[in-house]
């Protein structure tokens, strides 16, 4: 195994590096770099601002096709939120699903840029945008209900001699909710990338291997497409999928039920 | 040998997505039945069943994770 | 006759008179016509006025993905590829 130095992995896509670092032995071997991940999570950070801010159409109430995509994201968002918290009172939570949604889908969809670098495939990432979103879940509900929280992990019509029980696994359950969301985004992304990059480097082995086979490896060329287009139909859903249980997360923290 | 076992057992791991698949075509099964009873899709069934497929797909997903995880970083 | 009791001068005449001599000076004072169309000022506003005005147009996504398909590439080249010139793997 130490003799194949130069071992490609699917996995080296991901590798987070260096791009312009700076090492000095003072304050205790200081080292700052500016890595890819945060170029690209930068670059999202631009991109989402720049179109929010050139969309306006010179603030006309008549919208042109740019104002409309804003607009649309911004009604899909404010019907998710105030379709699963509540009608009235649920606005409040609005400007965080937003950016939520927002962040996880530009991220996302810069993944899908060829040659790109997928930010939300990293599990450090999700994971921390969904331990965020929950431990601020179980914050409010304590701080609306005190107590009474526990309430929650006791489903409604339970037998009594089953209490305990299940008690423990409602509870688990709750504790699983902070790693599922963050892992469901992750994988997808992950996986899907890693499938990509294995099925091209097997379809690229296929057409170059003589002039029958390029004819040939047209198929799997071709479901590669296909699989493509079906990876950019998952980055929209798991930002939508993300969102929504972030607000059926924040429900069950201020309506116990 | 080491290389060995990781292989077989990434093989092993992959078997989770027969649960995934299935998973998948119960939802949109599902969804095939509620439309012809009503049809309402553009209603709720439609992103109703997005949302299962998204369910269905992570849990078949978090097995393919576990074969990538023995296969590269074990 | 008629113009006497047309328009109404009922109980609140004076003072409604002379609200409605505000409205009618503010409107008059306003600029009429169409709006100007705004010129472009500056590089950024040109962008705007190119290609997501009354023309709008999908170019800026495909800006956007050239933009990051050079980067990326540019990353891989000095990376990765640098080292594969003559052997594929």
């Amino acid at each position: 195994m130490s003799n194949f130095i130069n071992v490609i992995s699917p996995l080296d896509q991901f590798e987070v590096r260096n791009l312009l670092s700076l090492d000095a032995p003072i304050l205790g071997n200081l080292s700052l770099s500016l890595t890819n991940i945060g170029l690209y999570l930068t670059i999202a950070g631009y991109l989402v601002f720049i179109i929010g801010l050139l969309s306006s159409n010179n603030n006309k109430i008549v919208p042109n096709a740019w104002s409309i995509s804003q607009e649309s994201i911004y009604a899909t968002v404010h019907s998710i939120v105030t379709g699963q918290i509540n009608e009235k009172n649920g606005q409040v939570y609005f400007p965080f699903m937003y950016v939520l949604f927002v962040f996880i889908l530009v991220n996302n969809l810069i993944g899908m840029v060829p040659y790109s670098f997928a930010a939300t495939s990293h599990f450090i990432l999700t994971f921390s945008l969904s331990f965020t979103v929950v431990l601020g879940a179980t914050i409010l509900g304590f701080s609306k209900h005190g107590l009474k929280f526990f309430s929650l992990f006791v489903p409604a019509g339970c037998p009594l001699a089953l209490l305990p029980l299940l008690v423990m696994i409602e509870f688990i359950s709750y504790l699983a909710r902070n790693v599922s969301l963050g892992l469901r985004l992750a994988a997808n992304i992950l996986s899907g990338h890693m499938l990509l990059n294995i099925l091209s480097g097997f379809t690229y082995n296929i057409m170059t291997s003589g002039f029958l086979f390029f004819f040939l490896g047209l198929f799997p060329l071709a479901f590669i497409i296909a699989f493509s287009g079906l990876e950019l139909g998952i980055a929209f859903i798991q930002a939508q999928v993300f969102v929504v249980l972030s607000c059926s997360y924040i429900k069950d923290g201020l309506d116990l039920h | 040998m080491i290389q060995a076992a990781r292989i077989i057992g990434t093989g092993l791991a992959t078997t989770g997505l027969i649960g995934a698949g299935v998973g998948i075509g119960v939802v949109f099964g599902a969804l095939i039945l509620g439309v012809a009873r009503n049809p309402s899709l553009r209603g709720q069934l439609f992103s109703y069943a997005i949302l299962g497929f998204a369910f269905a797909e992570a849990t078949g997903l978090f097995a393919l994770m576990m074969a990538f995880l023995l296969l590269y970083v074990a | 006759m008629v113009s006497s009791i047309i328009p109404p001068k009922a109980i609140g005449g004076a003072a409604d008179a002379a609200r409605m001599q505000n409205v009618v000076g503010f409107y008059e004072k306003l600029p009429r016509g169409a709006a100007p169309a705004p010129k472009p000022r500056g590089l950024i506003q040109w962008y705007q006025y190119r290609y997501m005005g009354q023309k709008a147009s999908p170019m800026p996504i495909v800006h956007a993905v050239g933009a990051l398909i050079f980067l990326g590439y540019a990353q891989n080249y000095y990376f990765h590829l640098r080292h594969h010139k003559n052997n594929a793997h």
